[in-house]
């Protein structure tokens, strides 16, 4: 009897509560300025390991760059034209809300273009690049994707030199919103056992899925 | 400065290779290189070797690097090399400029050179080369001009007499772009003025796919184009891995090959743009005809007759004309909206040359003064009139 009046009142309870796991709109709550973690990674000589900034309705990353030298050489130690080497910046957080929804854009001032310093996503870990090296000089995207323990943005500089790149991450959500409607249409029933899921998800691990890319565009 | 075009192209790739580009006081030779249309090298200091051959079944020629910066050729089983290996020891590069079209995707075995032997990574450029793709167009570009409806004259399929094309000439021109280059080349070399930024189909942009129809997103409907010529049989020419014999050196491609013929050991992936809605191809430069297009342009045609019969008839790439209204299109169950339905009027088709000339003169693929002709002509043209 008691049992069944807990499981009565936590129906009802259910029935005027929010999914467990709000979607989260722009750089706020658990991704504020200051949640995340931003790292440079390799040696550039002469030169900086690149910058981030963010507020709560935009994150810029710019990439590394050191001195160009007459001969074209690599400014990152380590570093190749072109492949993602040592230098790096990464900006990151651990808090995994599914699914992280963002606009890019990302543009440079390295005549090269952008095959250059290359940008793209952190996920556990695991680079997922979105700049097309063959690409126009300026290109924007939208993305939504999952990970599993983390989640992030990186410039890949290469060779860093010639000038830096630069990133700008907008309309970040993470968390999926319920549609107007589904709130009404849902038993109680239902609505309790879906708080319940999504805690359970949130505990697991799971791999790094990426979902449908979405609309990137090389500004043709 | 070295300047090739076609097979004189790869030829230039081919000098570059060996080291040629370094005299005898070991100073560099030519400043630039610029291999037009070519995306491969030539079969040359090997027994047999025919620096004129055109890659037909059981030639030489694509054996070792083709790529301009170090990477494993992990199908062949060979090390990381690449073209620049011997004149980056010695520090005789050249600074590199390379164009090519469509038809050396489908006919030049290129993408080998962009995407490696697996096939499954963009292969970057070293900061002394830079390459530019010239979407939708025959082996040296077309003639231009803005004619909706261009005769329609059987194309003749070169070499072995492979018969004719199905298609009309494909007109879009590599004029304009060629014009942008040879001004950039000059600066590069005299004054270091760098060129525009390589722009190139990739596998990471999603526009470099598998030769199928499917993976193009090439509609099915376009008169004349049935989709028996998207088997592989039949469409894009491609590498083979050949096993010339155990006196063959397979790193540098030297040596004595005495396999006759040889044991093909695998093919070698292929990759191709992607195309639209209209099947012409997303990627590479932005040119006038192809963002405001007047029809379908292919850098591949469909041999008519003779033993090649339903196969891509290379080098020479075709158009398919856009019908003119709505009703036309719709009789002939053609997918692609009609003239009309695109740019309403004569007007209209000028704004939209307009644009697309002023969106490639914005980011450097384009000449003023080029630009200026090309609305003048599309002005001209008889386009809705």
């Amino acid at each position: 009897m008691k049992t069944r009046s807990l499981w009565a009142a936590a129906l009802v309870a259910g029935c005027f509560a929010w999914p467990a796991q709000a979607a989260v709109q722009g750089f706020t709550g658990p991704f504020a300025p200051g949640t995340w973690t931003t790292t440079t990674t390799g040696t550039i000589t002469g030169g900086s390991g690149g910058t981030a900034s963010i507020s709560n309705n935009i994150l810029t990353l710019v990439g590394g760059n050191g001195p160009t030298t007459g001969n074209s050489a690599s400014a990152c130690v380590g570093g190749v034209t072109g492949f993602a080497g040592p230098c790096q910046i990464n900006f990151l957080t651990t808090t995994v809300m599914n699914p992280f929804a963002f606009d890019w854009t990302y543009t440079t001032v390295d005549s090269e273009g952008l095959g250059s310093d290359l940008f793209g996503l952190l996920i556990d870990g695991v680079r997922l690049q979105l700049s097309d090296p063959g690409g126009a000089i300026t290109q924007t995207g939208h993305r939504s994707v999952s990970a599993g323990s983390s989640f992030g943005f990186y410039i890949n500089c290469t060779d860093c030199i010639e000038g830096a790149a630069t990133a700008s991450i907008a309309n970040f959500q993470a968390g999926a919103i319920p549609e107007p409607g589904t709130i009404a249409l849902l038993g109680p029933g239902v609505m309790f056992a879906g708080g319940a899921r999504r805690r359970l998800r949130a505990s697991e691990s799971a791999t790094a899925a990426l979902s449908s890319g979405g609309g990137e565009s090389a500004n043709r | 400065m070295i300047r090739g075009v076609s097979q004189s192209g790869n030829f230039t790739r081919q000098f570059i290779h060996q080291g040629f580009n370094q005299d005898e006081a070991n100073r560099i030779v030519h400043d630039g290189a610029w291999p037009i249309i070519a995306g491969r090298r030539v079969a040359a200091n090997v027994r047999w070797g025919q620096p004129d051959g055109v890659l037909e079944l059981y030639q030489l020629g694509s054996e070792g690097p083709q790529w301009w910066s170090p990477y494993p050729d992990v199908a062949r089983n060979l090390p990381t090399q690449s073209i620049l290996d011997r004149c980056s020891a010695t520090g005789t590069c050249p600074k590199i400029v390379e164009h090519f079209g469509s038809s050396e995707v489908f006919a030049l075995k290129m993408t080998t050179e962009w995407v490696g032997t697996s096939a499954n990574a963009d292969i970057p450029l070293p900061r002394n080369v830079r390459r530019y793709y010239i979407p939708s167009t025959t082996h040296g570009g077309g003639g231009g001009g803005f004619n909706a409806n261009p005769p329609n004259t059987p194309v003749n399929c070169p070499g072995n007499n492979w018969g004719q094309g199905a298609f009309r000439a494909n007109p879009v021109s590599e004029t304009e772009i060629t014009n942008v280059l040879r001004l950039a080349m000059r600066n590069w070399l005299m004054n270091g003025t760098p060129p525009p930024p390589s722009r190139y189909p990739t596998l990471t942009g999603g526009n470099l796919v598998e030769p199928t129809q499917t993976a193009m997103g090439f509609a099915s409907g376009i008169p004349g184009i049935p989709s028996s010529i998207f088997a592989p049989e039949n469409f894009v020419n491609p590498v083979f891995d050949y096993d010339w014999g155990p006196q063959f050196n397979r790193t540098d491609a030297t040596g004595v090959p005495t396999n006759f013929p040889p044991a093909i050991l695998a093919t070698i992936p292929m990759r191709v743009p992607r195309v639209d809605a209209d099947g012409n191809e997303v990627g590479g430069v932005p040119t006038v005809l192809r963002d405001a297009p007047l029809g379908t342009y292919l850098g591949w045609n469909i041999t008519t007759g003779g033993f090649h019969a339903g196969q891509v008839c290379n080098y020479v790439g075709g158009m398919i004309p856009f019908a003119t209204t709505r009703a036309d299109r719709l009789a002939n169950g053609d997918p692609r909206l009609s003239l009309e339905e695109r740019y309403g009027s004569h007007d209209g088709y000028v704004s939209a040359v307009r644009t697309a000339a002023d969106n490639a003169l914005s980011q450097g693929y384009l000449l003023q003064a080029d630009r200026d002709a090309l609305i003048q002509g599309a002005q001209a043209s008889s386009v809705l009139q």
